[in-house]
């Protein structure tokens, strides 16, 4: 129905504590292969991120993935590169995206195109990210287009933005946040959270702005799966693990690393639900989304509610 | 000013297939100072041509002249017989400058041998980086004097990607990450708080999106 | 005459008063910050400081050249030459290595490295584990040979290094020590590195050293190790520095002796030397001859837009005509004969810079017997001179080209060597891409001393044959 809220949306605004995961679409024109995660994911998550042509690597586009999650059952949150489509496309992609009944919208910059499978591409970069949520909140607000013109029936996403709370410089990166939310973030996601310590000590700021008010702030958790994966990790720029993890995987041998990467992950939930201002989690696994279920289940997160 | 670098010997010579002589013009201004195509490199490639033309069989015949500027018509002109005194004209001009060229010389080839690179500054002898994109709206006075347009990979108007990393940009270490730039400028003269502001989606129409540009200045005309 | 002294130095009075007992008068500016530019040459320059201009004669630099505290990622370093320390580390009985520290990018100073070997060598006397870590290390001092054996034989660890990277860890009191030598990397754990103050430089001495346009390396030092000049010479006529690491001992001698250079340098005779001269109409007034000269003589003539040479201060060395970009500059009584000389394809040209290059070729002729026949030299006042287009040129007539230049640290002009091998090394690019032979040109770099290297590198060139 037009103008129907999304499930995401329902839950987060009656003070449940949501759970989401990915869909990464495929190399290809398979769709199969997104059904296939959608059904792995069915019924024990609220929404699925179905990621944008990540790293910049061509996939099946985030809006037709979507719409095969949506149809299979899990509701997706499309997600939008400022990369790769000027105003016009944007716009357009996001009306069809909305017609198709797709409700969640998570923008982003975009990985820069070096990093992916056509780096002699030219890139567009025609709006950023928070120019663009400005312009969706303005559209859903008063009915317009980017460049100025009546939309009759405009597309209202609930909309969303990322953010890391261990990037540098922190006050820049509050600057940014502030920014993402007054343009229109409702809800925000962050970058893999491994060290609660310093991500509390970054929630207490977010707090004092009262943000977690203004927002949903959404906990990322990365799952590993070997000692390989974590250690790789730990040497992104932007990730904060502490050595005390990457020292409890190496303690757990080798043969345990996938149950001792759960067991971190259950822990780090654990934790992090408990931060005052959190107001969901949202698993990143990577190559391994058969274990979300494991995960939620053992966090106590099933049944998922059904919010009318 | 303009920074370009010269082509590979390769493709020059690849361009001058068919001609027996060529002259080279340098020009005297932008590319000399980025030591791209002032006389003394125009000098360096006649020599390098004449080797590679040798080793090819062929035979170049090679001069040089070197206008004060190619995109001033009247300088062309002061060196029109040297110009015109070879079958074609290799160009060590910008692009403005070859096309300039070709506009002077209807019936010649006229070839370029840089690739016109970027609108920026000499930080150092042989060390030369982007500033300026020419995108016809200025908004340095918003950004602490650092621009993103030109200086961040993703023109980013409002802050940085999640790629700024350590102060560095995510395709390149080596690369600053313009609004870190933009952020310390900023925090240096007081006026972060001017950051908060968001700057909304851009008009590109003054930029090459417009369409190519002209200016036209009735009151100097 | 007027002397500026600048920097922030105990012995500035001491060498004012000096100077005023042989009739100078002074004028000290402590905070090198103060000066906005520096302009003109030895006799007559100009410095504009916030509070106006002023003008002096010479100029001698006392500020500091070293950071006087390296960084130890947080930890605190004892420092050399302290007993205390020394009866620290003894009484520790500390079971991993002591680290000593030398850290000079150039060759370190004679008094430094005699203490730190007397230093390492009484730790290893006390069967305390040693390793002396160093960057670049001059033994050739009195003693300091005979020392380093010493210390090698009780037991002393020598490591060189090119990348030093020193971490502290408050918890266990520890320094972590990465060294690397380009090839092997060494990881240590010390709870002990005695070092002295030489690590790089302070950024108010690199300001500084920009604004007077003295040559500095790569570290920033102005060159004051370079053997080719004196201590207290910086490679710009009518500039001196006085090192706060050596003149404790010296200051008598180094007065003296910059005394002596500054008459030479204020009204020697300058009027038959090579110098470059600008034509102004093809002068971009770019800035590239400015920057690249290494004796400062470049300055430009606001009025008429162009660059000018300051014929008393220029070297002669040509620098800056090689590098112009316009073409603009010649050298008086250019050296380079007219290319073209028929018949010569079977022979070597060799372009040798007058400093090692000809003292070196001199020595080399008459070991190569019949083969000196079959090459021709050509003398010129450095590598820096030796251009792209000279080396060409010389292909059009000769087989071979070589550039025959000093060591590195050893060019009179600083960077005139590398100048020359970097215009050799792309005239062979260019050589091989067209699929000539690319074993025409060549650049060797020689000591004027030890030419032996250099004549074997000669005759390789020689009797290649293709």
């Amino acid at each position: 129905m037009p103008g129907e809220k999304g499930n995401l949306q329902k839950i987060l605004e009656s003070g449940a504590f949501s759970v989401s995961a990915e869909i990464g679409p495929p190399m290809s024109a398979d769709a199969n292969f997104v059904v296939k995660k959608a059904s792995e994911l069915k019924g024990i998550i609220d929404s699925a991120n179905v990621t944008d042509n990540q790293t910049a690597v061509v996939r099946m586009s985030s809006i037709a993935a979507s719409y095969l999650a949506s149809i299979n059952g899990v509701e997706p949150v499309v997600q939008m590169t400022c990369r790769d489509r000027n105003r016009i496309a944007i716009q357009s992609d996001l009306l069809g995206a909305y017609a198709l009944g797709l409700r969640n919208l998570l923008i982003l910059s975009g990985d820069h195109q070096s990093f992916g499978n056509h780096p002699q591409s030219k890139n567009v970069y025609d709006v950023d990210s928070i120019q663009l949520l400005d312009s969706l909140r303005r559209m859903k607000e008063e009915g317009i287009f980017m460049g100025g013109s009546k939309c009759k029936f405009p597309a209202e996403f609930f909309l969303g933005a990322t953010v890391n709370p261990f990037a540098d410089p922190e006050e820049l990166q509050l600057i940014r946040l502030r920014k993402k939310i007054r343009a229109g973030a409702q809800f925000v996601q962050t970058q893999a959270i491994y060290d609660v310590a310093k991500f509390e000590e970054w929630m207490e700021k977010v707090r004092s702005l009262d943000l977690h008010k203004k927002a949903y702030i959404i906990a990322g958790i990365v799952v590993n799966k070997s000692l390989k994966s974590i250690e790789m990790t730990q040497l992104v720029p932007g990730m904060l693990v502490p050595d005390a993890l990457v020292e409890r995987m190496r303690a757990a041998g080798q043969g345990n690393y996938d149950s001792e990467g759960v067991s971190i992950a259950l822990d780090l939930i654990a934790q992090l639900r408990k931060v005052e201002g959190v107001s969901g989690i949202h698993i990143m696994a990577i190559g391994w989304e058969s274990i979300v279920q494991t995960l939620v289940e053992k966090s106590g997160f099933l049944p998922r509610p059904v919010i009318e | 000013m303009i920074i370009a670098e010269q082509k590979s010997i390769d493709e020059i010579i690849g361009s001058l297939e068919g001609f027996k002589s060529a002259v080279i013009a340098a020009c005297g201004t932008c590319v000399t100072v980025c030591m791209s195509g002032g006389e003394k490199e125009a000098i360096r490639l006649a020599d390098a041509l004449e080797i590679e033309a040798k080793a090819r069989g062929r035979c170049i015949k090679t001069s040089v002249t070197t206008p004060t500027r190619q995109c001033d018509m009247e300088f062309l002109d002061e060196n029109e017989e040297a110009l015109d005194s070879a079958e074609c004209i290799l160009s060590l001009g910008c692009g403005a400058g070859v096309q300039f060229l070709a506009e002077k010389f209807p019936d010649k080839v006229v070839l370029p041998g840089l690739n016109t690179e970027f609108i920026g500054v000499n930080r150092d002898i042989g060390y030369w980086t982007e500033m300026c994109q020419g995108c016809g709206n200025c908004m340095l006075a918003k950004t602490g004097g650092v621009c993103p347009v030109a200086r961040c990979s993703k023109s980013n108007f409002n802050g940085p990607c999640g790629g700024s990393s350590s102060g560095t940009c995510e395709i390149d270490p080596d690369t600053d990450c313009a609004w870190q730039l933009i952020y310390d400028r900023m925090k240096r003269l007081g006026r972060l708080d001017e950051l908060l502001e968001i700057n909304e989606i851009r008009d590109w129409r003054t930029s090459r999106d417009g369409g190519p540009r002209s200016v036209v200045r009735e009151d100097v005309r | 005459m007027n002397v500026l002294i600048i920097g922030q130095n105990e012995i500035n009075e001491e060498l004012a008063n000096y100077l005023a007992k042989q009739g100078y008068s002074s004028v000290i500016i402590a905070d090198a910050d103060a000066i906005k530019s520096f302009s003109g040459e030895a006799g007559n320059f100009k410095v504009k400081t916030g509070s106006g201009e002023v003008e002096v004669a010479l100029a001698i630099v006392t500020e500091p050249h070293r950071k006087p505290v390296p960084d130890m990622g947080g930890g605190m370093p004892s420092p050399l030459f302290d007993a205390a320390a020394m009866e620290r580390i003894r009484a520790s009985k500390t079971k991993s290595p002591v680290v000593v520290l030398l850290d000079y990018f150039n060759e370190s100073p004679p008094a430094s490295t005699a203490r730190a070997l007397e230093e390492a060598l009484a730790l290893a006397s006390n069967k305390v584990n040693v390793a002396f870590v160093f960057r670049f290390m001059r033994t050739a001092a009195s003693g300091c040979e005979e020392m380093y054996l010493k210390a090698r034989r009780a037991g002393v660890t020598f490591i060189k290094y090119e990348k030093l990277a020193v971490s502290y860890d408050k918890g266990t009191g520890s320094f972590d020590v990465e060294i690397s030598d380009g090839v092997h990397d060494v990881d240590l754990n010390t709870q002990f590195i005695a070092t002295d103050s030489g690590h790089g430089v302070p950024d108010k001495f690199a300001r500084l050293a920009k604004k007077l346009r003295l040559k500095a390396d790569e570290a920033g030092f102005v060159n004051e190790d370079r053997y080719f000049l004196a201590s207290a010479l910086t490679g710009r006529k009518g500039v001196y520095y006085l090192n706060p690491d050596n003149c404790e001992s010296w200051l008598q001698e180094t007065l003296e002796f910059i005394g002596s250079m500054a008459c030479a340098d204020v009204n020697g005779d300058t009027s038959d030397k090579n110098h470059a001269t600008v034509d102004g109409d093809k002068c971009a007034f770019c800035y590239t001859c400015y920057r690249a000269c290494p004796h400062g003589a470049m300055a430009p003539d606001e009025e008429n837009r162009v660059m000018q040479n300051m014929e008393s201060a220029c070297e002669g060395c040509g620098a800056c005509a090689a590098v112009c970009p316009g073409n603009a500059i010649a050298m008086s009584g250019d050296e380079f004969s007219a290319a073209s000389a028929p018949g010569k394809s079977g022979k070597t040209k060799i372009f040798c810079c007058e400093n090692s290059g000809e003292i070196a070729l001199r020595e080399i002729l008459p070991g190569l017997g019949e083969l000196a026949a079959k090459i021709d030299c050509e003398t010129v006042s450095c590598g820096g001179r030796i251009g792209f287009e000279q080396m060409s040129g010389a292909l059009r007539s000769y087989g071979k080209v070589i550039a025959l230049v000093c060591m590195d640290d050893a060019c009179r002009h600083f960077t005139g060597n590398q100048s020359a091998c970097k215009q050799a090394t792309r005239l062979s690019a260019v050589l091989e891409k067209a699929g000539v032979s690319n074993k025409r040109a060549y650049c060797i770099k020689t000591s004027h001393a030890m030419p032996n290297a250099a004549r074997d590198e000669i005759l390789e060139v020689l009797n290649d044959n293709c």
